[in-house]
């Protein structure tokens, strides 16, 4: 893709290479070639919107700049176009008119650094609160991160149309894990329309990041992005500033990474699974599968000291060993788990009532999906094959092998399959990592990070793709941290899923995309009390379970 | 005897709530609460003043009155070999007063503009309009075959043959399905809509729609008890066996609703459709004189 | 006969003082209790007009039903001094319509019978055109007063003019008991079911309802229909061999029973539901009807104790509903479901609305109950497959009554979107009277019984055929643990705002259109094929006079269609001008009434 792209639009822009197959364009010239470009990229087979930064460049390069980063997973590449916005005139195309995938970035690069999106669909705000006042752009290098602005408070939401009534699946709803509003637009029982409004656990990681931490300090913030995929998060991080700074990490620390990866999408999943058998009601199901989760909490526990968040990652590796007694508990427990897990999918496929309840329901077709930018379980349910651990080998996964399962029917009862398939490979990968692993050291040697060096990584977590983008900094420091969750992506779908369906599909349907609120929301909000009575803190930690 | 109907109705079905609640978590190998633990919830509940979303007087007295009839539907029910309000006929008496206790909820849960409680009250009326016919088609197929309508005297005279039989299964799935257990409350479900027409409800008044439902549950399963128990024993020897027997279809009905999921509404209606077509049959099969 | 004098002061007064509202309500209000204190003590008189011989007399039946007529009437006229508009002759109408009804029911013959039967028919479409300048008011009158004629009143003159030719004599005692030719019982079934509303002749009731003012309406609904039902009554009593008729009319009365229901489900118009319903009610009395035919010895008299008190229970609460709906109309000028919040304006019409609701749909211990609960025992208890068939639909019928009353709820309930007042005190009176017999026939059901003569035991419960209800004990328990709970557990009122998970939400309601989604479908295709039917007879028709037929046919039947196309133009162009239309409908009866003058040999 990188060469038929260098053909064609070369003589305008200036060439970066990052990586082996990562190459960043800045386009120089001729702001309408970006359109073209764009449309370019996105109209080959097999490519997706990768991630969207937005920077504040005003010291360095006097303008904000705006990176569109693009995947081809078949050829495995990555092109970053980068479009220099000035501070007069901040505006630039949308291409989120083209590309439905591609507005909630521009939204958020509105909210946050003021910069305009030009015949973006939906300009409404998406991440700021609503009393939030107008003209103050948190991402800003001129910004405090202490600073707490006040304002009144109103949202525009959609108003119903034909005769439909509203049913809010509100902040506060059993079925959520974590706030969120999903306006369900209803007539009787079947849903018309929906409306999603959410970020209410907004935290502003990135900005705290910026300028205040060191890069190990930033590691552990990172783990806590997400409750439940914190790891992969942490991992996707410190690749990308190892990519910046040309680090190569040693082979022992890469199966290290890989095993505790894989241990985490296990607990991810069996937690999934437990969660949609109670919410449609067969709670048996769920007392099972997250017995079977007990086994590998405990797991985790004896590896790393902490059943969750496992702290083990730094830039250049990871910060302990795996003593070798421990290879045989890891042995020993998958070999239990592989006999519970095949009895509980049995059970699980056996009660019909469970299956009538997933089947057919919140289907997504696979062009929707592809135009949604759709990643994880959610778009290999419905067709597409990209699993980055293949697509983009990091960690020890060009070393092991593995299926990928895709299925094409794209409702809910796919999505359990996908995911139920990826238990079963997460337990032979983790058999060959264990088998394989070599000796060595776990850190790797290095000296300085140099400044003003970009990386950009994914990891396949758990949900699909987490990306982290890094420009580094001076003084050790971090200049741009731009986190993308895979739910970011994910949730954008959800409207497209849940209209047709009932009310009592509703959150089923939500839940099969394993939405991780956390993670999807983590730039920037004001975390400190201000001396008034409102308090907006919510919380620094990832409230998944 | 009648009178130990009258401990009996109020008083047993939430401890018999807890019992499940125990089955169910030791299929699912946990150590689940205590069995008097349904009662203790629902003595909370009692003591604690309610927050009413609305003014409005239906929403206040519709617990009163779902107790009430839900204690008539018990009452009307045979203890030993008769009943506490005993008269000919009293069978259709008894599905009206469901009726009664279901037209409560639902004006309970209209009276107060919230969509959950709407959706719930829809569900459950629609969930009647099609259960109650299955309900009245077994209800015929007795009536037709020993000749009347009244609880005591069908239980006293069912003779077996096969339409009984047939009435039989009928009626255990309409006990089932009427009493809410798993794959059909759908009109209180949790998760979906925040327990429908009771979401609204808080305090006292959630305590006493809690025991309402667990009565209704009670009277629909001992009706089918006693159909089973009362045409073969009498007296003491007869309550004890009901007794019996009715725990022992509890105790098979909470297995069940454990390994099941919740069904959608079109999907309960589906199921519904059937059994009337089965009923339907079994009519003209009673009718034929088997 | 004094109520009859009284009835016709108030409409000579409503002839001459078009205005008067108040004064001929209120003089038909004290006709009507006029009425049912004479019938209790038995009414014989005979008079003598234009050479002919009128007699009046009372038994069992006409004094049963000249009560219900009597307890409408009051009712409905102390409603009607306050509600009513005076349009051109609809007060004098008003008068003629309720003593007609009850000279029905107290005539001796049939010549009688069919003089006042078409006289009560012309004043209703006197009274159902009061807003004659409404294009559906047209329409549904046109149709009301052609089906009437048509399937109505022709049957019954064939039906009479037989007898007459056969045995001489129109007079009920001569007749008792002789044997007619089967087809004269079957022209009188299908004369009756057209005036009671049955499938298949059911269409003209849900247009005519709902564009007659509320309390003509109420009239309408509770007491017409029961005339036609009196009407059966008599045939079947008169005239053995009825034997022949009872299956198809149960058949008819369960498809009545199963489509008025479904109907009434998908209705968006609060009249037009309630009309549905009360073909639905029609359909459960002649359920109870054939099964008085079908059935003997003590099943026979359940049937029959059934039948009336049903006959009663919804006149009652049939008028109380219809009136409650002209509360509404009058008050918000509007009568479709998407009202809502009245019950904070109207609180007296709120809480008898739930009377009539709960009554309507058989809740116990209100008065519909036990006639449902009669119906039952005689179906069910009846071993015959096609009326247990029929107590199951009833059922069925009853939850769908239910869930359709329920979307009426509605409307009193959540935040006003109109303004609104309370009924004026009359209004809220003659309400009030209604409301109180729901409760009080509920409890009580053993003096309705007397009345009619039918042994019940102890007047306090109704014990017939080995089956006792006690409804007072059985009120009383359900008040008592009612009362008991609230004073163990009460509630203090503790205020708040309804729950929306945490972000404002404005139109947090369910529509009512949304409501029972999976049976509203079914309703739906039923009225789809009823239009489907509509528009297969009117291309039949197209097709018909489209074509050049055989000679034969041009003969025999060309000029009976032109005839009745010709007639059907006339009345177009004369709907056009009302009086002209009502000069004319005048001269038609006059006409017929000569014509059964001449036949009676008197002229």
């Amino acid at each position: 893709m990188i060469r038929e792209f260098e053909e064609k639009f070369g003589p305008t822009l200036e060439k970066k290479v990052i990586a082996k197959n990562k190459v960043l364009y800045t386009l120089m010239v001729r702001r309408e070639d970006f359109i073209n470009m764009t449309k370019y990229i996105l109209n080959r087979p097999n490519t997706r919107l990768f991630t969207m930064v937005g920077m504040d460049e005003r010291n360095t390069e006097e303008s904000f700049s705006v990176t569109y980063w693009f995947l081809d997973w078949k050829a495995q590449e990555v092109i970053g176009i980068r479009l220099y916005v000035p501070e007069e005139e901040p505006s630039f195309p949308s291409v989120g008119a083209i590309h439905k995938g591609a507005i909630w970035f521009e939204r958020e690069v509105q909210d946050l650094l003021g910069l305009e999106a030009e015949g973006l669909p939906d300009p409404r705000r998406l991440i700021l609160p609503d009393d939030w006042p107008e003209g103050v752009y948190p991402l800003r290098e001129d910004f405090q991160y202490y600073h707490s602005p006040m304002g009144t408070r109103n949202y525009p939401y959609r108003e119903p149309k034909n005769n439909s009534t509203v049913h809010p699946m509100g902040p506060y709803h059993v079925a959520l894990d974590e706030p969120a509003h999903f306006r369900l637009f209803v007539k009787g029982e079947e849903i018309v329309d929906v409306d999603y409004r959410g970020f209410y656990s907004h935290r502003g990681i990135e900005k705290l990041a910026r300028g205040r931490l060191n890069y190990n300090q930033v590691i552990f913030i990172a783990e806590r992005v997400c409750g439940i995929c914190g790891f992969a998060h942490s991992i996707a991080y410190a690749q990308a500033v190892e990519e910046a700074a040309k680090i190569e990490i040693p082979d022992r620390a890469r199966y290290i990474r890989t095993i505790l990866l894989e241990i985490e999408r296990l607990h991810s999943h069996l937690l999934w699974i437990g969660v949609a058998a109670h919410l449609t009601g067969f709670d048996t199901g769920f007392m099972r599968s997250w017995l079977i989760r007990e086994k590998v909490m405990e797991l985790a526990e004896r590896l790393t000291g902490n059943r969750k968040t496992y702290g083990l990652a730094l830039v250049g590796g990871v910060r302990r060993d795996l003593l070798d007694y421990r290879k045989s508990l890891i042995l020993e427990t998958i070999n239990k788990l592989r006999g519970e897990v095949n009895e509980l999918v049995d059970m699980l496929l056996a009660t019909k009532s469970f299956i009538k309840r997933c089947e057919g329901i919140g289907v997504l077709s696979k062009e929707k999906a592809r135009e949604w930018d759709t990643a994880g379980p959610l778009a290999r349910a419905s067709g597409i094959d990209y699993d980055t651990r293949r697509d983009l080998p990091y960690a020890a996964y060009d070393e092991l092998s593995f299926n990928v399962p895709v299925y094409k029917e794209g409702d809910v009862l796919a999505r359990a399959l996908v995911r139920i398939d990826e238990v079963k490979e997460s337990i032979s990968l983790l058999e060959q990592a264990v088998d394989a692993i070599p000796g060595g050291p776990v850190m790797a040697e290095f000296n300085e990070i140099p400044s003003w060096r970009e990386g950009i990584s994914a990891v396949e977590a758990p949900r699909g793709e987490n990306t982290h983008y890094v420009m580094t900094g001076e003084i050790n420091r971090i200049y741009r941290w731009r986190v993308k969750a895979p739910t970011y992506n994910n949730l954008q779908a959800v409207s497209d899923m849940l209209r047709g369906y009932t009310i009592g599909d509703a959150p089923l349907i939500v839940a099969s995309i394993d939405p991780c609120y956390s993670c999807t929301e983590r730039v920037q909000v004001v975390d400190i009390e201000s001396g008034k009575a409102k308090v907006i803190s919510f919380g620094g930690m990832g409230t998944c379970p | 005897m009648e009178l130990l109907g009258a401990i009996v109705a109020p008083f047993l079905p939430p401890l018999l709530d807890g019992v499940a609640r125990k089955v169910k978590a030791l299929i699912q190998n946990r150590m689940g609460p205590s069995i008097f633990q349904t009662w203790y919830d629902i003595i909370t509940l009692l003591s604690m003043e309610p927050t009413l979303p609305t003014g409005s007087l239906a929403f206040r007295l519709a617990p009163y009155i779902a107790l009430a009839s839900a204690l008539c539907m018990a009452f009307m029910l045979p203890y030993g070999s008769n009943s506490i309000i005993n008269f000919g006929g009293d069978l259709i008496a008894f599905i009206y007063v469901f009726t009664l206790f279901s037209a409560a909820l639902v004006f309970g849960a209209l009276s107060v503009e919230n969509s959950y409680s709407h959706a719930g009250a829809n569900r459950e009326l629609t969930l009647s309009l099609v259960f109650k016919p299955l309900f009245t088609i077994t209800i015929g197929i007795f009536a037709l075959k020993t000749g009347s309508l009244s609880i005591t005297q069908i239980a006293h005279s069912i003779s077996p043959s096969l339409s009984i039989v047939g009435a039989y299964l009928l009626l255990l799935y309409v006990a089932y399905v009427e009493a809410g257990f798993i794959p059909y409350d759908i009109a209180e479900a949790e998760t979906e809509i925040l327990e429908g027409p009771l979401s609204e409800y808080s305090g006292r008044l959630l305590g006493l729609l809690k025991w309402a439902l667990q009565i209704k549950r009670f009277a629909m399963i001992w009706l089918f008890a006693s159909f089973v128990t009362l045409p073969i024993a009498e007296g003491v020897f007869a309550f004890v066996l009901q007794m019996m027997v009715f725990l022992l279809a509890y105790l098979l009905m909470v297995t069940y609703e454990s390994l099941n999921a919740r069904y959608r509404l079109d999907q309960a209606m589906n199921q519904g459709m059937k059994g009337i077509v089965i009923g339907a049959v079994l009519t003209i099969i009673a009718w034929l004189g088997w | 006969m004094l109520f009859a004098l009284l009835f016709i002061i108030a409409s000579i007064i409503g002839l001459i003082k078009r205005e008067q509202v108040k004064i001929v309500g209120l003089l038909s209000a004290l006709a009507s209790l006029a009425l049912v204190v004479e019938a209790l003590s038995g009414i014989d008189a005979t008079y003598s007009i234009l050479g002919l011989e009128f007699a009046f007399m009372t038994d069992t039946i006409s004094r049963y039903f000249c009560i219900l007529v009597g307890i409408s009437g009051l009712a409905v006229s102390l409603y009607t001094a306050e509600y009513m508009e005076p349009r051109h002759l609809n007060l004098a109408a008003y008068s003629v319509f309720i003593l007609s009804m009850a000279l029905i029911v107290l005539s001796r013959d049939f010549l009688e019978f069919i003089i006042f039967w078409e006289l009560m028919t012309i004043a209703s479409y006197v009274l159902i055109v009061t807003y004659y300048d409404n294009t559906e008011t047209k329409k549904a009158s046109i149709i009301y007063l052609v089906a009437m004629h048509a399937f109505n009143t022709a049957p019954l003159l064939l039906a009479i003019g037989a007898i007459y030719s056969q045995f001489g004599t129109l007079d009920y005692s001569t007749l008792q008991g002789v044997y007619v030719p089967t087809w004269v019982i079957w022209a009188f079934l299908l004369g009756f079911i057209s005036k009671a509303g049955i499938f298949p002749v059911h269409f003209w009731l849900p247009e005519a309802h709902p564009v007659a003012p509320s309390n003509v309406s109420a009239l309408l609904s509770g007491t017409m229909l029961k005339m036609a039902i009196y009407g059966m009554i008599r045939v079947v009593e008169l005239f053995p061999g009825s034997e022949a008729i009872a299956r198809t009319m149960v058949v008819l009365a369960i498809l009545t029973i199963a489509i008025g229901a479904i109907m009434a489900l998908v209705q968006k118009d609060i009249k037009r539901l309630m009309a549905y319903s009360s073909v639905d009610n029609m359909g459960y009395l002649f359920l109870a009807l054939g099964a008085y035919i079908m059935l003997d010895r003590v099943l026979k008299k359940i049937a029959f104790l059934a039948l009336l008190l049903h006959a009663f229970n919804h006149l009652v609460f049939k008028n109380l509903l219809f009136m409650l709906s002209g509360n509404v109309l009058h008050a918000t000028g509007r009568k479709d479901l998407e009202l809502r919040g009245l019950g904070k304006k109207m609180p007296f019409t709120a809480v008898m609305s739930v009377v009539g609701i709960l009554s309507v749909s058989a809740v116990p211990p209100l008065n519909g109950f036990i006639s449902k609960w009669l119906i039952y025992q005689a179906t069910f208890l009846s071993k015959d497959p096609l009326l247990v068939g029929g107590g199951v639909i009833s059922l069925f019928a009853s939850a769908l009554t239910l869930a359709a009353y329920i979307k009426i709820y509605r409307i009193f309930t959540g935040e006003p979107n109109v303004e609104a007042h309370e009924a004026a005190p009359l209004m809220l009176a003659g309400e009030a009277i209604l409301a109180f017999l729901c409760v009080v026939a509920g409890i009580f059901p053993g003096i309705i019984a007397r009345i009619i003569n039918v042994d019940v035991g102890n007047p306090w419960l109704i014990s017939i055929g080995g089956a006792t209800f006690n409804a007072l004990l059985f009120a009383g328990t359900l008040c008592s643990f009612i009362i008991a709970a609230a004073i163990a557990l009460p509630t203090k009122k503790n205020l708040d705002a309804p729950w929306t998970t945490g972000e404002p939400v404005d139109e947090f309601e369910q529509k009512p259109e949304h409501m029972f989604t999976p049976i509203a479908k079914f309703g739906k295709k039923l009225s789809f094929i009823g239009e489907r039917i509509e528009e297969r007879f009117s291309s039949f028709e197209r097709w018909y006079s489209s074509k050049d037929l055989g000679y034969l046919d041009e003969i025999m039947f060309m000029p009976v269609i032109k005839l009745i196309e010709g007639t059907s133009y006339v009345i177009k162009e004369l709907s056009k001008n009302l009086n002209a239309l009502l000069a004319v409908t005048f001269l038609v009866l006059f006409t017929i009434v000569l014509t059964m003058a001449v036949l009676a040999g008197v002229i």
